[in-house]
């Protein structure tokens, strides 16, 4: 019996330094702790393509300045010169004069060599014959000396400059593939990349310019956004992006945390389905149009729904990329009365059950969303507009494949995005979401015709940017003010947090162009 | 005997195939189209019709639904599960290195439960309507009860956030395993405490023990080596369920924790569409569960005779 009872506490033993043993059988390594030569920065889910010829490894969607374009997007969308040191431009061909002196991290000098390779290999990756919206194609590039180089895309394009500045066109050493390691010129290059759990970057020690102030920059991916919280609080990390806008105010209640936002990057916007089929096609009624966008009490859905973490704005995009022109786009004021005015004109009766109906059929919109806005921001819209007799039929998509797949069906009437501006384009949005002729599989909804195309058309070929600023007003002030196409509802900032050592971090509205090089942390 | 176990497994390939037609067909029925959500991965605005068609054709995906399912099963039968969409690697490469990830928080849960269920479980049973066994069920009913991702976020809050003795999230740490499978084990010893109580419980009241108690055996005789042995049955079933839920659905926890297992993979195979990792996980995890339920059936047999001699009996030997 003794020795039956002993067996069962061996067993009951062993299943603890079982359990002991596993706890060690880690995935490797040990925990890394920041220095004050050394970030860790917790960051969203890890999304680089890892496939030669299309892979931009440390590039896209999250730059760690590994690699550099031709040249920078500022801070006010402006651009200054980076691999470039300047450029001009004869008809549709660009001259582009590199920086003299310039390494890559393998030793290689930088020529008008490797921009041709990086651009040759760009048209491979993608379908063939042109890269999309540069309208790079193979035969593009043309080298003139080691250091000049001729860029001319196969059809005319006086926006490729304000492109250029977008990483996904930063500059690959000869040879190279970032599939496996990309070679670059940035102030970092590459230390350690496991995929899905971290890309590690070390000080480049031949990069031409000013070196960074850290020797080690870690980008931790931490998809939930709770736990990035978390691991800022319990120090695993130095920085977070993306802070979740309901936990920013806790943050800021934390002396030793510091919590900023960036300069508005990009705009929730509700885009109308003008073209729908029926039972979506209401809002091809401009009235019925007017009165939805008269109805959202934008300032309180950003003071109390986004507890202030958000700006008025009339554009849909940045008003930086417009310069002066933004004050042409002056928004629809909100005015729910009125909108009842006009609903009730345009023969929209009030239900039984508030709902409006006419010739017996109901007011009835169907909303469908980005992934990355919350429920209350949806519902705060449908409580807005049953305010005024409309009906909405929140539809909330659990994946990215999911929203695309019922925006390409064509099964909505109103759709809220929030698209980032990474480039310097002026009058990329507009252009893309509405010109007709936009390669946007989804255009085909929301374009507003002849008169707006017009406008596109002449600014896409404006030789000067000023030009290019007023013409995207223009188109923006068509489609807010006049068609009421488009609902701007607030301009989004990104907000990061970081521990109060941290120092010397600019900020960009665009985390594209966000630089890490500039960051020191105080002993 | 022998021929029992070789039907057994006999059994299982049919089971896998209509595993392989679900899994396939499931995929490729869900709203999205794996071509536009790459090109949307590879481009920094919404593709053109152009760059979509060019992916469909790279990744055959204009082909027949009946072509692209033969081709999946002739390679999948000679252990080619295909190409990741999404990573660009084997499937079977992706879901052998992400798989011990799981298996380590999901054996280290197993025997965090069994730790705290089965002498709970045991102890609620023989102090049966004490002060002892009242707790035991409260526990057990709440630790059913709390949502893991609730009960996550607050293990990292006390451990890591207000002691620091253990890591937020990430496998990096050799001490990052702990948080994720007590995660885990809680709901999991909830309910295997309730089931050996009461199991125990049914057993204590049977005639064989009052004979092994009149015999004058001790109590602890009885328990251990008379009741528990037989009480351990439906234990030991729906251990084995659980450790195969806790392989294929410890995917909140694994997100919440960052941990790179297989739960985290199949969440993102399913946001990318990426058919053959989906379809290569579910055939995986079908050829793991129904592995385990073998390992489960072959355990009755060891450990119940009455269930080997029926057997015994049912197929002729």
């Amino acid at each position: 019996m003794l020795n039956y009872v002993n067996y069962q506490c061996k067993l009951f033993l062993l299943l603890i330094g079982l359990s002991l043993c596993l706890i060690f059988v880690a995935c490797g390594g040990n925990k890394r702790t920041g220095t004050d030569t050394e970030l860790i920065i917790g960051t969203r889910a890890d999304d680089y393509v890892i496939e030669p010829l299309k892979s931009r490894l440390g590039m896209y969607p999250l730059n760690t300045q590994i690699c550099e374009s031709l040249v920078r997007i500022t801070a006010d969308y402006g651009i200054e010169p980076l691999l470039a040191t300047r450029w001009e431009r004869r008809g549709n061909t660009w001259r582009f004069f590199l920086r003299p002196g310039v390494v890559f991290s393998s030793g290689q000098p930088l020529t008008s060599e490797a921009v041709k390779y990086t651009f040759e290999r760009m048209v491979k990756g993608d379908a063939p014959g042109v890269y999309q919206h540069t309208y790079i194609g193979e035969a593009s590039i043309q080298i003139i000396d080691d250091l000049t180089v001729d860029i001319t895309p196969v059809r005319e394009n006086m926006r490729l400059l304000e492109q250029l500045g977008h990483s996904n066109y930063s500059i690959i050493a000869p040879g190279s593939e970032p599939a496996v390691e990309p070679i670059c010129t940035g102030p970092f290059k590459l230390a350690e990349y496991r995929r899905g759990e971290f890309i590690a970057v070390e000080r480049n020690e031949s990069y031409w310019g000013q070196l960074p102030a850290l020797k080690r920059l870690t980008f931790r991916f931490l998809p939930d956004d709770a736990t990035r919280v978390l691991a800022l609080e319990a120090g695993e990390v130095g920085m977070i992006l993306d802070v979740p806008r309901e936990q920013a105010a806790q943050l800021r209640e934390q002396s030793n945390m510091r919590v900023v936002e960036a300069p508005v990057g990009r705009v929730a916007t509700i885009l109308l389905n003008i073209h729908g089929q029926t039972p979506y096609d209401l809002l091809a009624n401009k009235d019925v149009r007017r009165a939805l966008a008269m109805a959202i009490d934008r300032r309180a859905l950003i003071e109390k729904v986004w507890e202030g973490n958000g700006e008025m704005i009339a554009t849909i995009g940045p008003r930086a990329m417009l310069g002066d022109y933004a004050s042409l786009v002056k928004g629809v004021p909100h005015n729910p009365q009125q909108a009842a005015q006009i609903l009730d004109r345009a023969g929209w009766q009030t239900g039984s059950d508030g709902v409006r109906v006419r010739d017996g059929r109901r007011l009835s919109l169907t909303l469908i969303a980005w992934a990355d806005f919350d429920k209350a921001t949806l519902e705060f819209i449908q409580a807005q507009l049953a305010a005024i007799g409309m009906e909405i039929r929140i539809v909330k998509s659990p994946d990215t494949a999911s929203y695309q797949a019922r925006i390409e069906s064509g099964e909505f009437d109103l759709d809220l995005e929030g698209p980032n501006q990474n480039d310097a384009n002026p009058i990329f949005l507009p252009a893309l979401r509405f010109y007709s002729k936009s390669s946007g599989k989804t255009v085909r909804y929301f374009a507003p015709g002849n008169l707006f195309d017009e406008i596109i058309e002449a600014g896409l070929v404006a030789n000067d940017r000023d030009q290019v600023m007023r013409r995207s007003a223009e188109a923006q002030r068509l489609l807010v003010d006049e068609e009421t196409t488009v609902v701007p509802l607030a301009g989004l900032k990104r907000i990061y947090a970081m521990n109060d050592k941290i120092g010397d971090f600019t900020l960009h509205p665009s985390l594209l162009n966000q630089r890490w090089d500039t960051i020191s942390i105080k002993r | 005997m022998k021929r029992y176990v070789f039907i057994r497994i006999l059994s299982i390939i049919p089971l896998w195939l209509g595993i392989s037609i679900l899994a396939f067909v499931l995929s490729n029925f869900a709203p999205g189209d794996p071509a536009t959500v790459i090109a949307h991965r590879l481009f920094d605005a919404p593709p053109s019709e152009e760059q979509i068609a060019a992916i469909r054709r790279e990744y055959h995906l204009d082909d027949p639904l009946p072509v692209r399912y033969a081709r999946w099963l002739a390679l999948a039968v000679q252990g080619d599960l295909g190409i990741s969409f999404r990573t660009k690697e084997p499937v079977l490469k992706e879901l052998t290195t992400h798989f011990p990830a799981t298996l380590q928080i999901a054996f280290l849960a197993l025997i965090i439960a069994l730790i705290i269920a089965l002498p709970l479980g045991v102890l609620s049973a023989v102090r049966h309507r004490s002060w002892l066994d009242h707790t035991a069920r409260v526990g057990a009913l709440i630790g059913a009860s709390l949502p893991s991702y609730w009960l996550g976020y607050l293990l990292i809050l006390l451990f890591a956030v207000a002691l620091g003795w253990l890591p937020v999230a990430g496998c990096e740490s050799a001490t990052g395993a702990i948080l994720p499978s007590i995660t885990l084990s809680i709901g999991m010893a909830a309910t295997l405490t309730r089931l050996t109580r009461s199991s125990l419980l049914e057993i204590l009241g049977e005639d064989f023990i009052r004979t092994a108690r009149a015999k004058g055996l001790a109590e602890r005789v009885v328990i251990c080596r008379h009741a528990l042995k037989g009480a351990l049955i439906p234990v030991l079933t729906m251990t084995g369920i659980a450790f195969g839920h806790l392989l294929g659905g410890a995917v909140i926890v694994e997100g919440i924790f960052a941990w790179q297992g297989i739960g985290f993979l199949l969440v993102n195979s399913i946001y990318d569409r990426d058919y053959p990792m989906i379809q290569g996980f579910v055939l995986f995890m079908g050829l793991i569960f129904t592995l385990l339920s073998l390992v489960v059936d072959l355990l009755y047999l060891w450990l119940d005779p009455r269930i080997r001699f029926a057997k015994e009996r049912y197929t002729g030997l």
